[in-house]
This record gives C-alpha cells, sequence and structure tokens, in this order.
C-alpha cells in the first residue's frame, strides 16, 4: 500500500485526534487507519473512479476535521462513517469536469530495474518452502495449469483450492515486501 | 478464493471478481461496500483477489472483456500497477526456469508406470497376445486338420498272451508263403555284360552278342582264382595284335575285376583281355581271358 497523505499536509491535531478515535492504541490504530485508506481506494477503484487515492485522501482530511465534533456522540464503527463521508466526496468528484489525463510510460527501465532488485531481495527472504510453492505456481501456463497444481497440491498433502490460498497469501506477502523495498529505494538519493 | 470465515460468507469468490471489474450491480454494490468497510476478513479475501487478478492478467488467464474491464477499472491506483509489475516479472522469471523441468516432469508422469492406467494397458496387452495364441491355434487346426491323415491308434500289447497266441490261433495250420515271380522291369538300353573266369581261353571264349543300336560301352566282370592281387591292368586287345584299350590300375574287390570297356568301335570278332597284377609299380604275373562279339 502506498503511504498515506503525509502528516505535515493535515493538521497534526486533528491527525492525532483521528487516531485516538480509531483506537486507543496507537499503533493499533496506524494499522486501522491503513485499513480504512485501502478500503476506500477498493470502493473508489470499483466505482470506476480514476483518482481513487486522491479522492481516498480527501475523505480521510474531511473526517479528521469533524472527528472532534462527533466523537462524543458517533456510535458504530468509525470505517462506516469514512464511507458516508466517501461517498459525498465522490458525489462532488462526479461533478467536477474532468482533466486531461498524463499519459503514463509504464516501461521506466530504472523502475523495472528497482522492481527486479527488490522481488530477488523478498524471494531471499522467503521460507524455502513458501519460495517452492511460488516459484511453482508462477511456472504453470495455461496447459500444465492443472496438472502442475495438482502434483504440487499432492505434494504438500493439501487441496487444489488450499494450495491457490497459500500461493495468494505468499503472493501477498511478496507485495508487500516489494513495496516497501521500493519505497526505500525511491527515498535513497 | 475459499470462503473461510462467516462473516464474508454472503459474497462468493466471483462477486468480489466482479468487485474488482466494476461488474457488481448496484444494489450488490452498496452492501459490498458496507461489508468492506467493517469485515477485515472480506478485506483480506479482496486483497488476496487483487493478486489472483492481477496474476490472470500477466498469464493471458482473462477473457477479451475481463481484459479490457481490468485496464479500465482495476489499473486505477499505483499499488495495483505495481502489483501487475510484480505478477509479469514472477511469470518471466519462474516461467522460463521451469519450463523445461516441467517438461521433463510430464513426461515422467506419463510414463509412470504406477499408473494404473499403465496396469489396465498390460493386462490388456496380456490377454490380446493369450487371445491371439490360442486363436492361432485354433486356426491352425481348422486349415491343417482335414489335410494331414488322422493318427491310428495302435492299441498296446497286452502283457497277458504272447504274441503268437494272442495273433495267431494254435490250432490253424500255418498258411503256406507263395511268392510270385516278378520279371525284372526291362531296361531301354542295357549294357551287356562280359563275363570271364579262368576257363575263358583261346578256345573258349566267351560269346557275346551285340544288337544293333547305340551301346557305349561293355561291362567286363572277371572272376579271379584265388591268390589274386589286389590290383590288376587292363589291356584289351584284337585279333590283330593291336591295343585297344588300357587301364593303369582296377582295384579287385571280392574275387572280382569290373570295369567298362567302351564298344562304340568294337566290331564283331575275338578279343583277349590281358590283366597284370600290380603290386606298387611292377607287374608280376599276367593272366588272358577271350571274348567273342557276334552282331
Amino acid at each position: 500500500m502506498l503511504p498515506a497523505r503525509k502528516l505535515n499536509e493535515l493538521r497534526q491535531d486533528d491527525f492525532d485526534r483521528l487516531l485516538a478515535w480509531l483506537d486507543s492504541n496507537r499503533e493499533r490504530a496506524a494499522i486501522r487507519y491503513e485499513q480504512i485508506r485501502w478500503r476506500l481506494i477498493a470502493i473508489l477503484a470499483s466505482r470506476g473512479c480514476a483518482d481513487a487515492e486522491e479522492l481516498a485522501d480527501e475523505t480521510i482530511d474531511r473526517v479528521s476535521r469533524r472527528v472532534a465534533d462527533i466523537q462524543a456522540t458517533y456510535v458504530g464503527d468509525p470505517a462506516i462513517y469514512f464511507l458516508g463521508v466517501m461517498n459525498n466526496v465522490h458525489h462532488e468528484y462526479l461533478k467536477r469536469p474532468p482533466l486531461p489525463r498524463l499519459v503514463e510510460h509504464r516501461e521506466d527501465v530504472e523502475v523495472t530495474e528497482r522492481l527486479h532488485h527488490c522481488l530477488e531481495i523478498c524471494l531471499s527472504k522467503l521460507a524455502p518452502h513458501a519460495r517452492e510453492i511460488i516459484e511453482q505456481y508462477y511456472a504453470e501456463d495455461k496447459r500444465a495449469k492443472i496438472n502442475l497444481r495438482k502434483r504440487i497440491a499432492a505434494k504438500l498433502g493439501v487441496t487444489n483450492s488450499n494450495l491457490r490460498l497459500r500461493a495468494l497469501r505468499i503472493r501477498a506477502k511478496l507485495q508487500q515486501c516489494i513495496q516497501q523495498c521500493v519505497e526505500v529505494s525511491e527515498a535513497r538519493p | 478464493m475459499i470462503e473461510e470465515r462467516k462473516s464474508s460468507i454472503t459474497f462468493s469468490d466471483d462477486a468480489i471478481r466482479r468487485f474488482l471489474l466494476r461488474r457488481l450491480a448496484a444494489r450488490e454494490q452498496s452492501a459490498f461496500e458496507q461489508t468492506l468497510m467493517a469485515d477485515d476478513d472480506l478485506e483480506s479475501r479482496v486483497r488476496l483477489a487483487e493478486v489472483a487478478l492481477a496474476d490472470d492478467y500477466a498469464r493471458g488467464l482473462l477473457t477479451g472483456n475481463e481484459e479490457r474491464q481490468f485496464r479500465e477499472s482495476f489499473l486505477v491506483t499505483d499499488e495495483r500497477k505495481q502489483m501487475l509489475g510484480v505478477s509479469e516479472t514472477l511469470n518471466r522469471r519462474f516461467r522460463s526456469s521451469v519450463e523445461s523441468a516441467s517438461l521433463i516432469q510430464n513426461v515422467k508422469t506419463i510414463f509412470d508406470f504406477r499408473q494404473p492406467v499403465w496396469r489396465y494397458a498390460f493386462a490388456a496387452l496380456i490377454l490380446l497376445l493369450v487371445f491371439s495364441t490360442v486363436w492361432r491355434k485354433i486356426k491352425e487346426q481348422i486349415v491343417v486338420g482335414p489335410i494331414t491323415p488322422k493318427r491310428v491308434v495302435v492299441p498296446k500289447p497286452s502283457a497277458t498272451q504272447s504274441p503268437i497266441v494272442a495273433h495267431h490261433p494254435t490250432t490253424s495250420p500255418i498258411p503256406n508263403h507263395v511268392e510270385e515271380s516278378t520279371s525284372p522291369p526291362d531296361h531301354q538300353i542295357a549294357t551287356p555284360a562280359v563275363v570271364l573266369d579262368g576257363n575263358n581261353s583261346v578256345g573258349n571264349p566267351f560269346e557275346l552278342k551285340l544288337r544293333d543300336g547305340n551301346i557305349d560301352s561293355l561291362r567286363a566282370q572277371i572272376v579271379l582264382g584265388e591268390n589274386h592281387s589286389t590290383s590288376y591292368r587292363v589291356e584289351l586287345w584284337d585279333s590283330k595284335g593291336e591295343s585297344l584299350f588300357t587301364i593303369n590300375a582296377v582295384a579287385a574287390r571280392d574275387g572280382k575285376v569290373i570295369f567298362d570297356i567302351p564298344s562304340r568301335n568294337l566290331s564283331a570278332g575275338e578279343y583277349l583281355i590281358r590283366l597284370k597284377a600290380v603290386e606298387g609299380f611292377t607287374s608280376e604275373e599276367t593272366q588272358s581271358y577271350y571274348f567273342r562279339i557276334t552282331r
């Protein structure tokens, strides 16, 4: 997940209040914050919003500013409150005239190289059996898909669907690791 | 993906995928959003579904319509774009390296004789061999049976009676053996024979009548007396004293010397055969035999 909007763009006291509202424990509150942001982005994306991340941050800004007012009276899961605010933000967004989009350069050599480098680092951090699952999982092609999955599943003593779930979980962890690695390498001069 | 938890049981994997591809109906979308905001398990499933979708796109497993929706509705955040980048990189990295290993594994799987299919194949092969052998035998009997004569089973001899008692009643007289004389077959061209012994002297020559025809040789048989030699030189002389024919060594067998004389040029008249006993290279004894040819 990409980092949420930088703290200096929010008023520090608003942000602290927001975290305190989400959870009394600051660490758990930070996790909760990231969860809510991710969910907002996912929902906005599924609505076809091209600026999902931007609208999610806008939503969080608005909620942060209102926490002081609602904190005492609001009953229920704070995440649902975010959803309500997000609906308004999205509604406003749809009324805006569409902005011209920048042409993207996907095949950035530097980005690709960084990705490869981070992939190697993250693969080396995987446990041997996890790495084997990932290797086999990505080695399959259309034709060999069923046979290969059956073989791996039989080897590990799990069902096909369990194997897929395992592979996806490892893959998700790998994604997280790569993301962090890329962020760190991007931050370097 | 597996619907493992109670709270997210209402949304199938397919619904999650449709949510990501912006294909949920409006009511379903609203319910999904509400649940997603409050449900940690559904969030986990959606996260995994995102990865799976990116992987499937990278592998080309999506339909044309799904691919278009993926590009337009899914790839809208930097995180997801990066996710697709990782999927593509993982695919490129591992597929090529394991492709050959996978091929070998496939071959091994096909020729894994422990598989039941091979057992059935071998059983079928054995049955086929047995049936073909049996069928061949039957066919052989059908073809050969009428041709080969039936074997006559001879009864085993019984030890209770002697062969004479068993086959020849003792009361009946022994049947007389009647032998019919059979004449020897006629030869178209028989070789005439001159049979000579010590009696055939000048005054008592062996007489041989030759019929007209092409007779190439005469068979001469000379009966030797006692104490004869093992080998003889043969000479044929005519009445004018001319030597007509000579054989250097003829072996004596059973007291006889047998040899052939070219007879094409022999005319009617008297002839002399001289036998000279040969011991090594020395002629030791000479005997004369006379015969006469008439036409």
